[in-house]
């Protein structure tokens, strides 16, 4: 039973550290030109997309919640491929998160919940 | 094309308790060395999805974590066929599992068992449903019997 526990620990460590990794890499990779007065909520979407209806509920009460004091980008990722290679964006839904300088803060791989996106949000604007 | 037009609604937080459990119990089943805990698993998937009324584990936060504050209900517009069919789909896997731990083929069943675990994984951390985008798929060929686009943004 030992050995099967370590089993199970280290399969979630790795998965753990691969996430991570990808997700640290990519942030430090990209390059935005996207400074302004506000934080900008970067959203990667298409209409084949199931869980970006989802998403779109959620972007909508942040913005209720935040009023103004960040702005939301959205693309579609059907009309507009190429940004959404430069942005090195693989799975649907994907947000990033902006500051007023253009630095990447945080991205979310997949459905991510107002309270993530508040908490992440909180820290910018 | 009723259905669309219909408001669909979906609990997410009923969804992600339903994972959890998946999650917890085959990593347990695992641990513990215990193939009839997997056959649990897999026949409460396999009922819930049948009957959605004897989803145990969905039962269990709509009557314990839900009314007790524990849990707060996230309703968001969605289609309910993909997750049911996500999950029949993750039970079949897991029957699967069941029947290669009874044949001895231990690497195999606890393979596929793991592989549930995964795919539940990024559905309960990450949002992405893999049945939900076979099903979509399956949509897309026009295959019957998978008759829900996703909804309109």
């Amino acid at each position: 039973m030992i050995e099967r526990i370590i089993i199970a620990i280290l399969l979630a460590l790795v998965g753990a550290a691969v996430y991570y990794a990808v997700k640290y890499r990519h942030i430090h990779r990209l390059k935005i030109n996207l400074t302004g007065d506000r934080p900008t909520l970067l959203y990667f979407q298409s209409d084949s997309c199931s869980p970006c209806t989802t998403q779109a509920h959620y972007l909508e009460i942040l913005e209720r919640q935040y009023r103004d004091r960040f702005a939301v980008q959205k693309i579609d990722t059907e009309r507009e491929p190429e940004k959404a290679a430069r942005y090195g964006v693989f799975t649907l839904p994907t947000t990033l998160v902006i500051d007023r300088l253009g630095e990447v803060k945080y991205i979310n791989y997949g459905l991510t919940n107002t309270f993530r996106l508040s908490q992440q949000l909180e820290s910018v604007v | 094309m009723s259905e669309q037009t219909s408001v669909r609604k979906v609990d997410q937080s009923a969804l992600k308790v339903n994972q959890a459990f998946i999650i917890t119990l085959l990593i347990l089943a695992f641990i513990l060395n215990s193939w009839w805990l997997v056959a649990f698993v897999g026949l409460v998937m396999l009922l819930g999805t049948a009957v959605p009324q004897l989803a145990l584990f969905k039962q269990i936060y709509a009557r314990i974590l839900r009314p007790s504050g524990l849990i707060k209900p996230d309703i968001v517009p969605d289609n309910p066929e993909p997750h049911r069919f996500a999950q029949g789909l993750g039970g079949v896997f897991v029957a699967l599992s069941v029947g290669a731990l009874l044949a001895q083929l231990t690497a195999v069943g606890w393979a596929l068992a793991w592989l549930v675990v995964v795919l539940a994984a990024l559905n309960l951390f990450l949002g992405f449903c893999a049945g939900c985008f076979v099903y979509y798929q399956l949509n897309r060929l026009h295959v019957p019997g998978f008759h829900h686009r996703p909804l309109a943004k």
